[in-house]
């Protein structure tokens, strides 16, 4: 599953519609759009409500399998003139949060086209000739929270941003709300292509190595019929899965050699006594890593 | 799965600048080698490398390198787990933390959160201050290259030419560069200094490209270790870890055979053995980071917080690859490091 967070609507539904999701029916905290692969959820503004919102959306698929799951945050932000055009999007590298003065770092392990550059968060919007210092780099309201939140989920390479320069810290006084909403939309949808290269890059397998299913039933009728310890179940499991990677092999061929070479016999009874138990384990033992 | 856009782990196309080294040349110097690198200035190296939510091995694939000025702790003691070789003043030093390579037992994976490599940029400082301790400690013994591979690094970095300069006027001082690298062309027009042993890593071709992903192969190291020897460098062989492969015996008869068909022995200053060996943390932290590295589900046992082969397992280790070696080496120069003797660090 790869999971999305987005501020405002506006923002979020070029995206929507190009990945066609749909909004869950429950009633969340935070509107949810989903299909089978992506989830995505609508913040608000700030970056208190973008950290509530990663760790609501997070919770709520925490028993989806996170291999190959990573998480985004895309979005407008202000930039100097000197910096970039109106419409670029940018790959963001270092997030700083404004209030705090700390910084965080995600990983940027895969190549792309976008620019890159550092965001600062802040907590109030920052406008020309309102500020006696406009900040020299990209300003946004969520990284930050998004990051921090984020963090606690994934590791730094599972963490992306994207922003898209919407003003030169513009205050737009004479325009309605519906005129804001529509240049947001329209900024947003001009920067799908460079959205959708960055959510169609794969973060990079992870090798785990753990007993199968039906493995898992050798491990319990060995823990069942040798009366195994919770301890002595762990360290048999653990020889298991050496095993199984050294040999490449399954370890369910350790039930073969079990029930013929068991100390009672080829039964599946238990054994009587901790002595017998133990007798089988140290036999597993010697098959396994042997 | 596609895995073409990971960028390639040689280029550092990030690189961390800490805002107290930003000034210094050795900065410029490195910065200098990097032109497309995209560079990030933190406040500290710290905030860079010690957060914990961080996938070491996913790094590995791309590993950035971040600048830094180290503040103190210039030297430290020298640490059960390494050999002193006999010397009563032994000592390490951190001018990098992290390694270029990838070996599949290395505990640095257990060690740190982070597979990025910290360059600390003034050199001058941890030169100053064995300057200093060497008035108090004679002779002493420093291992440069201790959490990293300094050779490997050198094109970038020179610091074992500054080394190996500063060693040339200091003879109390005995510095041990150890490697994996191929590399000895960096440092081969340096004059030969007798107070400097270059500690070549040596594993069987099988071992290599297996558990020593990315580095040299063994031809292009004996290649190397002959060079050097030639040239009259002091050189110090280290099989170690010696790991409990399948056929290991076979495997490290083979493995002797070859490196004496190209090394004269009695050419060496030593040779040091040991069997992979782990503080007991780091082990824990390395088997969880490695899913896919059988070498952590051998048989071990744990003395003093060190996991290591059963006891039986590594003397048979020691006396079969000891045999093999005395067929080119007197026994003098044979080095044991034996597991349950150490202490965890
Ligand atoms: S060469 Fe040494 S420090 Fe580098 S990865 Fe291998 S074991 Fe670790």
């Amino acid at each position: 599953m790869i999971f999305i967070v987005v501020a405002l609507l506006p923002e979020a539904k070029p995206l929507i519609t190009t990945l066609d999701l749909k909004i869950l029916r429950d009633q969340t905290s935070f509107p949810i759009y989903q299909n089978e692969k992506y989830s995505l959820v609508v913040s608000g503004i700030g970056k208190v409500c973008s950290a509530i919102a990663t760790t609501f959306l997070l919770t709520q698929y925490k028993n989806e399998d996170r291999n190959g799951s990573w998480i985004f945050n895309f979005g407008i932000c202000g930039a100097p003139k000197e910096i970039s055009q109106i419409g670029e999007s940018f790959l963001i590298h270092k997030i700083t949060d404004r209030g705090t003065g700390k910084s965080g770092y995600p990983d940027i392990l895969f190549k792309s086209s976008l620019r890159e550059s550092s965001l600062l968060t802040v907590d109030q919007p920052v406008f020309e000739n309102e500020s006696v210092e406009l900040p020299n780099t990209l300003v946004d309201m969520e990284a930050s929270g998004f990051f921090q939140a984020s963090r606690k989920f994934f590791t730094s390479d599972k963490i992306r941003i994207v922003k898209t320069v919407s003003d030169h810290f513009t205050k737009f006084e004479s325009i309605t709300k519906g005129e804001i909403t529509d240049t947001i939309s329209m900024r947003i949808q001009n920067a799908i292509p460079e959205i959708l290269q960055i959510l169609s890059i794969p973060i990079s397998p992870e090798n785990e190595f753990e007993l199968r299913p039906d493995e898992i039933v050798s491990l319990n009728h060995f823990k069942k019929t040798l009366r195994l310890s919770e301890t002595e179940t762990i360290q048999l499991k653990d020889w298991m899965i050496g095993f199984k990677i050294r040999t490449g092999k399954s370890p369910n061929e350790g039930k073969t050699f079990f029930e013929t070479t068991r100390v009672s016999g080829p039964n599946t009874n238990p054994v009587k006594t901790r002595e017998e138990g133990k007798k089988g384990l140290n036999a597993l033992r010697q098959f396994y890593q042997s | 799965m596609r895995s073409d856009n990971f960028i390639s782990p040689k280029r550092f196309s990030h690189i961390y600048l800490e805002e107290s080294a930003k000034d210094h040349p050795k900065t410029t110097e490195i910065l200098s080698k990097f032109p497309n690198s995209h560079v990030i200035p933190i406040d500290s190296y710290k905030e860079v490398f010690n957060p914990s939510s961080q996938n070491f091995q996913t790094q590995k694939r791309s590993p950035k390198l971040i600048l830094a000025k180290r503040k103190e702790q210039f030297l430290y003691s020298g640490s059960g787990v390494a050999p002193d070789f006999g010397y009563q003043f032994f000592y390490y030093n951190a001018l990098v933390l992290n390694c270029l390579y990838n070996c599949s037992y290395c505990y640095l994976q257990g060690m740190y959160s982070s597979a990025n490599l910290v360059v600390f940029v003034n050199n001058e400082d941890y030169i100053r201050e064995t300057a200093e301790q060497l008035k108090l400690s004679k002779p002493l013994y420093l291992c440069i290259s201790y959490d990293t591979d300094l050779l490997a690094l050198e094109n970038t970095l020179g610091y074992c030419k500054e080394w190996i300069e500063f060693a040339n006027i200091h003879p109390d001082l005995i510095v041990e560069l150890r490697t994996k690298s191929a590399n000895f062309k960096s440092i081969a027009r340096l004059k030969p200094t007798s107070n400097i042993i270059l500690a070549w890593t040596l594993s069987p071709e099988s071992v290599i490209a297996e558990h020593e992903p990315l580095t040299p192969r063994l031809s292009s190291r004996l290649k190397n270790i002959k060079e050097a020897l030639e040239a009259g460098w002091q050189v110090r062989l280290c099989l170690d870890p010696i790991l409990n492969v399948p056929k290991w015996k076979s495997i490290y008869s083979d493995f002797i055979s070859r490196i004496f068909e190209q090394i004269p022995g009695d050419k060496l200053r030593e040779i040091s053995l040991g069997v992979f060996r782990m503080n007991s943390d780091y082990f824990k932290n390395s088997k969880k980071r490695r899913p896919d590295s059988y070498l952590f589900y051998l048989p071990m046992e744990t003395h003093s917080f060190v996991k290591s082969y059963p006891e039986e397992l590594e003397k048979e280790m020691f006396a079969h690859v000891e045999k093999e070696l005395e067929s080119f080496v007197s026994k003098e120069k044979i080095h044991r490091l034996v597991a349950s003797e150490m202490q965890s660090i």
